[in-house]
């Protein structure tokens, strides 16, 4: 089976993404198996959740630029990416303690305070919502340094880019507006002008492709 | 919606969730089928995973290094903490309290000098006392340059409000002869007006002083109103301190 570094592949404390530990020990936060020593998520933010600033200025600086770069991708507007990722840290400064590992990454609950807050903002400000497919144009962004972290992530996010692009268009146009711009089924129907139905199928088998995409397996696959 | 639905049913309604957008009607039945199905709790497993690499696919951009140190100035205010500090974020405090600017504040009142100037000795060479406590400004969304702190010495009850970044009312428009009113927001109550933000003598910052106990309230903002000021705030508001600690 193929491993995906960006992936979190389970849902409890344990293998964290990109092979740093196999294990924490809130008791012991001077274990670190991460490269560099750096401290693993869970323990970052235990220590945040103690008031540490220090923990939160490491947490910021280690996906600060994920938070920036999908809160751009919702908003495509940079002053109100800036807004949302201040907003998303304080929250998550001020509620640290509510993150439940059992429940998904550090990283996933992250993205996903960050993506929801911009997707509000973008509602909430009458409607501007996209029907166009952005996902060409994050290639035209420059890479970053060349750490064995980012060469890493980079295999993986090249992977995960073919895997979409393998996907046929209306599928991936259902993923795009539901995650990207956070459009209801109804709306997503009205969008593409297809009936509900269509737009819960689309999104099953848009996610078994992809699944089975990222995860190696070769299955065949029907479209709508 | 009926609770007899099949196993691909319950996939597509999962794969809604995964993306976000299950509508909450039927997140119960959902539920309800989860309960006693394994195999679509490993779907839906399967399709949280799969959704949650979608943000992979992007290429990161490099956010701008304001937001860090206005983020950290945050953090930093409201924890407390004086063990340690980043660098940049001294070099930056020390930068909206530049020593020209601090004597402009003395010329507001000796108290305001005597808070302001131990503040700023004691971020430059030790921890700040243990007394005073400082508060950073939160700017709003349409005033987003607006920064600052709001100070407090308990000794004397009393705080030293600076701030820059805002417009010159003088100049701004149809904002001319409109002031800054600065107000204390009590939890669950209406906000109480307090001062003025008056006019930088020299350099950008305003700066207002506040008697009594601020930190008996939740927040300060400002507004701007008319000349004179309102009993309510009625304009658009440029900032806000928590004082929660």
């Amino acid at each position: 089976m193929a491993r995906i570094l960006s992936v979190e592949t389970s849902t409890a404390p344990g293998p964290q993404r990109g092979g740093w530990v196999d294990s924490y020990d809130l008791e012991n936060p001077d274990r670190f198996d991460a490269p560099g020593g750096e401290p693993a998520d869970p323990v970052l933010v235990h220590q945040v959740g103690r008031g540490s600033p220090e923990a939160f200025e490491a947490l910021y600086d280690r996906y600060s630029r994920l938070a920036f770069t999908i809160a751009m991708r919702v908003l495509s507007d940079e002053p109100a990416a800036e807004d949302t990722v201040q907003e998303a840290f304080l929250a998550i400064w001020r509620r640290a303690l509510t993150y439940q590992p059992d429940r998904g990454s550090m990283r996933t609950w992250i993205c996903s305070i960050v993506r929801h807050r911009a997707i509000d903002r973008l509602r909430g400000e009458g409607g501007r919502i996209r029907f166009e497919l952005p996902l060409e144009d994050s290639h035209d962004e420059p890479s970053l340094s060349d750490t064995w972290s980012e060469v890493a992530a980079e295999l993986s996010r090249e992977r995960i880019r073919d895997a979409l692009q393998a996907l046929p268009v209306e599928q991936r146009q259902t993923i795009e507006l539901a995650y990207w711009s956070g459009l209801s089924q109804r709306e997503i129907g009205e969008a593409m002008h297809v009936p509900l139905g269509t737009v819960k199928g689309r999104a099953r088998l848009a996610l078994n492709k992809l699944r089975e995409s990222l995860e190696g397996r070769e299955e065949s696959w029907q479209t709508t | 919606m009926a609770d007899d639905l099949s196993c691909t049913e319950i996939e597509e309604l999962l794969a809604l969730a995964a993306l976000g957008v299950l509508p909450s009607a039927d997140s119960a039945v959902v539920g309800r089928h989860l309960e006693h199905c394994a195999a679509c709790r490993r779907t839906a497993s399967a399709f949280q995973r799969t959704a949650a690499a979608l943000p992979e696919s992007l290429d990161l951009l490099q956010p701008p290094a304001a937001l860090r140190r206005s983020l950290l100035t945050a953090v930093y205010s409201t924890s407390g903490a004086r063990r340690r500090r980043p660098s940049n974020i001294v070099r930056d405090a020390w930068r909206r309290i530049p020593r020209a600017r601090a004597y402009a504040v003395v010329a507001v009142g000796a108290v305001a000098a005597a808070v302001v100037l131990g503040v700023v000795t004691a971020t430059r060479s030790n921890p700040a006392p243990a007394q005073a406590e400082t508060f950073a400004v939160i700017p709003a969304t349409a005033y987003p340059a607006a920064s600052g702190e709001l100070v407090y010495d308990p000794a004397t009850t009393s705080s030293v409000l600076t701030v820059h970044g805002l417009p010159d009312l003088a100049s701004a428009g149809t904002q001319a002869g409109r002031v800054y009113e600065v107000w204390l927001i009590p939890a669950g109550g209406q906000p109480v007006p307090a001062a003025f933000l008056s006019p930088p003598p020299m350099g950008a910052n305003w700066t207002a002083v506040l008697t009594g106990d601020v930190l008996r309230y939740r927040s300060v903002a400002a507004t701007v109103e008319p000349a004179g000021g309102t009993r309510v705030p009625t304009g658009a508001q440029m900032f806000s301190i928590s004082l929660a600690r």
